[in-house]
């Protein structure tokens, strides 16, 4: 039997360390992809209410799709309601910059380790400037690499809509890299 | 733990490869949550199933009260008309 199936059983049965343990399993995934869509700064509130309401709704949690989809599908959601609460900031505002990691990584100068920490806030930046569906669609094929059926699971949308979206979030990305930047390459 | 991002998916346009050697980027060092996010979640997720069962009876009961009230009144104004 698949383990998180065992789990959810298991924090059905009133198990909290079962649920403790898919909490474990799923946190980074889940809070990679509500950093990339709310930004870090939410990202772990946004984490917790979809372990919560993932717990208090486990009962309905259908066996035979994947619990990471079932579980994503509810960040997704409540990613989309913590934007839409958010008052709007302009992009590139100076509570941003905290998102900066430059931790030379084990082969790479401090010089390099920093300026592709730069690099990366500023990318991380140029994807918040997509719309809420076209940035989800890239982060959940272009940063997870998920499957399009499980993308179409967790957006509740058809996959042809997923397929077309992704295309056209690609596009708007290259173009905002385009019209904004100095220094991303990118070939016509 | 779950595995991490899966591999990056392969592209058409030489700009959507240029697109995605900058993603590279973001994939290659991934946001983290911290190391209490499990824990924290999981004392609330008990305190909320403890004090979910008692607000249900105590949401019941008054909502009974209320209705009973209602009816109370409702049949003290018919039997005044009379």
């Amino acid at each position: 039997m698949d383990p998180d199936r065992q789990l959810v059983e298991r924090t059905l049965a009133g198990e909290m360390q079962a649920f403790e343990e898919l909490v474990e399993r799923h946190e980074a995934v889940v809070f990679r992809v509500a950093a990339r869509v709310v930004g870090r700064e939410t990202a772990e509130d946004v984490a917790q209410d979809t372990f919560l309401r993932a717990f208090h709704r486990l009962d309905r949690f259908r066996s035979e799709g994947s619990f990471r989809s079932w579980l994503l599908q509810i960040a997704h959601n409540t990613a989309l309601n913590a934007l839409a609460r958010r008052v709007p900031v302009p992009v590139g505002g100076a509570e941003e910059v905290d998102a900066v990691d430059a931790t030379p990584g084990p082969t790479r100068g401090p010089v390099t380790a920093l300026e592709e920490g730069e690099r990366r806030e500023r990318l991380e930046l140029k994807l918040r400037e997509l719309t809420d569906e076209h940035r989800t669609v890239l982060v959940l094929r272009d940063l997870e690499g998920l499957p399009y059926e499980e993308i179409a699971e967790v957006t509740g949308s058809p996959l042809g809509s997923v397929k077309g979206r992704l295309h056209r979030a690609r596009n708007e990305l290259i173009e905002i890299m385009r019209r904004n930047s100095y220094d991303w390459e990118l070939p016509e | 733990m779950t595995d991490g991002p899966g591999p990056p998916p392969a592209r058409g346009s030489s700009a959507e490869r240029g697109l995605d050697k900058h993603l590279e980027l973001l994939r290659e060092r991934p946001p983290e949550p911290g190391r209490s996010l499990a824990r924290r979640t999981v004392r609330t997720a008990r305190w909320q199933s403890a004090v979910r069962a008692p607000l249900r009876i105590a949401g019941l009961v008054a909502s009974a009260l209320f209705h009973g009230v209602v009816e109370l009144l409702a049949s003290g104004r018919r039997g005044a008309k009379r």
